[in-house]
Order: structure tokens, then sequence, then C-alpha cells
């Protein structure tokens, strides 16, 4: 049986699709939308077809970004010899807001499960280690989630990188165990950067 | 409010919404429970620790309309090792997911509860893979799924110099018995021996066994076809642990 239209089922169908909205969510959603004023819509419509267009992933860093090169590492201020290395986008603003880093960064767009089966090849670390090719980098700072996932992700990642003969430490101090980094506050960051420690 | 205390095992905690967690939790008490703790990726959160996979903590539950809330959960043993060694992060989360795999919500076993404790505390201590074959027979036994190792399933005789795994039958075949049925694993008498020593001897003897990689290789070979005779599915973790060069 339908109970909507065409158009208003899909759009309910569509928005269902979305991480964290049931269908409950969806319906109110869908009706907020087609309530409010056109331009509601239609601006939500331009965002979302934007930026899907226009973002893509930095070719050095793989953040999200509007160029080929993110502005963190086509910025000549930044160190290039240190490598924070983070499991989401999201990861790295909140390290940016701490002001305190001044490297660049490395995302791995996931991290290592190994409760959920993992795809390491799905994670860009083939790209960070070739990276760390040609001796440049001094440094790789990991600083995945302290949990389970994000433990599994960075001891993984020293038994790689060690051999390289590139010095790998972890963000440690001041993070409570389980905490996500985009919980913390930038105090905690901060102090947790400066108390990383070798792997 | 109705609330209930259990001394669990963390088996899996799954991150739902912003920083909730739905937690799989292995109690003494109840047996296996799944339970959400809310706000539990808060840094100031003081369940935090206590929520995390491998941590054995008391909890205090508030039942809910759909799953149990954690409401406290005071933390007993961290087995800080399986958090900071690659390999010992891996067999862990094996034995967790097996627990998981072969246990019904709800149902107490708390001698699996014991198991599980004991060997998170020696991973580390006694040669892992050895735990680990130990873990799953003395698992398979508690649990009713045991493989019959004594004689063979089908005609009761004696096993003789060359027995025959068959996960269809529920254990090991005589030679002739062998012969009659597809399929089927050949393998040693040691192999069946030792196997029966894991089953008997307290997890703490096992460094004092010694078997040879044949006989390593078959226990195996054979606990893991029948695991999965009976769960009809592969564990995840074994995926992980292949990835890291671990899976002996
Ligand atoms: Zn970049
Ligand atoms: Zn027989």
């Amino acid at each position: 049986m339908r109970y909507y239209a065409g158009p208003v089922a899909r759009l309910i169908d569509e928005l269902a699709r979305l991480p964290g909205i049931g269908n409950k969510t969806a319906q109110r959603l869908a009706f907020h939308l087609l309530n409010a004023p056109p331009e509601a819509a239609h601006n939500l419509a331009r965002a979302v077809t934007e930026a899907r267009d226009s973002v893509r992933f930095c070719k050095i860093c793989a953040n999200l970004t509007d160029s080929e090169v993110c502005q963190i590492c086509a910025d000549p201020g930044r160190d290039q010899t240190q490598i924070c290395v983070v499991g989401e986008p999201k990861d790295l603003v909140a390290m940016e807001k701490t002001r305190g880093y001044k490297g660049v960064y490395h995302v791995l767009q996931g991290v290592l499960s190994p409760l959920n089966g993992v795809d390491a090849d799905s994670l860009t670390i083939r790209q960070l280690l070739a990276r760390l090719e040609g001796g440049r980098v001094r440094e790789v700072i990991l600083a995945t989630n302290p949990n389970v996932e994000g433990d599994a992700t960075a001891l993984y990642l020293a038994r790689l990188i060690k051999p390289l003969g590139v010095k790998v430490t972890r963000i440690a101090h001041g993070l409570p165990v389980g905490a996500h980094l985009e919980y913390a506050d930038e105090m905690t960051l901060a102090k947790a950067l400066e108390g990383r420690r070798e792997v | 409010m109705r609330l209930y205390k259990v001394s669990a095992l963390v088996l899996k905690a799954v991150n739902i919404r912003e920083a909730d967690l739905i937690l799989t939790l292995f109690s003494r008490e109840r047996g296996k429970i799944r339970v959400l703790a809310y706000g539990a990726c808060k840094p100031g959160s003081r369940k935090r620790g206590a929520v995390q996979p491998f941590s054995c903590a008391n909890f205090l539950l508030c039942r809910g309309r759909d799953l149990d809330t954690v409401s406290q959960a005071d933390l007993q043993e961290m087995f800080p090792a399986l958090r900071e060694r690659l390999d010992l992060l891996g067999y862990a989360s094996y034995l967790a997911e097996l627990v998981d795999a072969f246990t019904a919500e709800g149902e107490a076993a708390p001698a699996v509860f014991e198991l599980l404790q004991q060997s998170f505390g020696l991973l580390g201590h006694i040669q892992t893979a050895l735990l680990t074959r130990a873990f799953e027979i003395k698992l398979l036994t508690l649990l009713g799924y045991r493989p019959c190792l004594e004689s063979c399933v089908s005609c009761g005789g004696a096993l003789g110099g060359e027995p025959v795994y068959h996960a269809g039958a529920g254990g090991m075949l005589c030679p002739r018995c062998a012969a009659l049925q597809h399929g089927g694993l050949r393998c040693r008498r040691g192999t069946v021996a030792t196997l029966r020593l894991l089953l008997r001897w307290d997890l703490r003897r096992l460094n004092r066994l010694r078997p040879d990689d044949a006989i390593r290789r078959e226990m195996r070979q054979i606990l893991r076809r029948h695991m999965e005779y009976h769960l009809e599915r592969r564990m995840k973790s074994l995926q992980f642990l292949r990835l890291i060069g671990e899976d002996y």
C-alpha cells in the first residue's frame, strides 16, 4: 500500500538511507522541507550537489578538499617532516583546533576493526607508506582514537612504519582510554599531543 | 527504576549515534547481555574505561524498554597487554568473538565467564596458539558442542593409528568407519591425544606442552572445522589475525 504520492515517498526513502535516520525521522524531515518556503529545499539541494561535486580527497593526505591538494598540504608554513595520522577528517579538524600542531596530516579514511572484519586495502595505508619513501619525513604521530579499533590501527601502522627508520609516536597522555578525539576539549588534546610517546 | 548488578567482561563495543555505545557483555550472573552506555565516548565519562572491550567490570544496569542501560560501571581489571600488543589484541578479539558467536543472550554460564576472564589474563604468558586451542575446546565443551575424541563416534570402537575427524559425524571416526563416509580429516594419534590434554588441563599448565607443528596444524584444522560446522560461518577476527600474520 502506498501512503504518499510518488515524489514524497521517494524523498522519504532517500532521507531514510542516511546514517542515523530512521523512517520516522525521514518523514519528519521530508514534511519540514515540504512545508518550508521553496528556497529552503532549493538551497539544501544546491549545497548537497555542490559539496558532492566539488569536494574530493587531497591527493597527498586524503583529507577532504575542494582542490587537488588541500590547504594544509599546500601551506609552506607547515612542517612536512611530521605527519599526524588520523582516522577521519573530523579528527583532523579536532587536532587543528588545538593550534598546537604545525606538521601535516594523513587521513586513513577509517580504522581497522578486528571484530568487524577488516579491509586494510580500503584505508589509505599504502598512500601513507608511499609518503614515507624518500626519507624526508622524520616522525609519524599516530592519533587514532584510543579505543580497540584505534589501538589496533596504531599498532599495525607502527609495525609497518618502524622498519622504515621513521620515528613513530602515539598520542597518549591526557586522552582517556575509550574517549573519542572529537569530544576532547582543546586542552586535553594539546596535552595528548605533547605527551606522545614512541611505540 | 529497576536496577541490577552484574560482573561482566566486555566482548564488544559498537559506536552508535554520537558518543553512545552498544556493549555486548558476558556476565557471570546472566550470561550474554546487550546494553546501552550513553555518552561513553566522551572524555569526561566515568564509565569510559570500564566499557572498553576486554575490560572486566562491575556494572549497575537499569532495565530499559528495549535495551538495558549502564547506570554505573566500576572497572575491576583492564588487561592492558591486550591493548598494547598487536598479536594479543587480535587473539583477545577472537576469543571474545567466539563467546559472542556460541552463546545466546540471557543464558547464564558462569564457567564460560571464568574461562574467558582467565584466558584474557593469561594471554601473553602462555603460548598464544595453544591457549587459543585450549580455549576453543573448553568453550565447545562447556556449551555442549564437544567433538567426540575418545572412541569412534560411529561404532564406538578404538580409534587406532589413523583416526579421521568428521564434522558431520561429530568427532573422530576409526579408519574403517571413515572409509564409509565422504570427507573427513585424517590426523595423527598425537593430535587427538593432545586435544584431550588441552581439554583436561588447567590453562596455566599449557606451557609444559610442546606439540610439533604438524599436531598444532591438525588441531587448528579440526577445531576450526568443528566450530564452523556448528556456526555455519567464519569468525571475522580471523581476517584480522591473518592480516597481522598470526593465524596459527
Ligand atoms: Zn592534504
Ligand atoms: Zn568406527
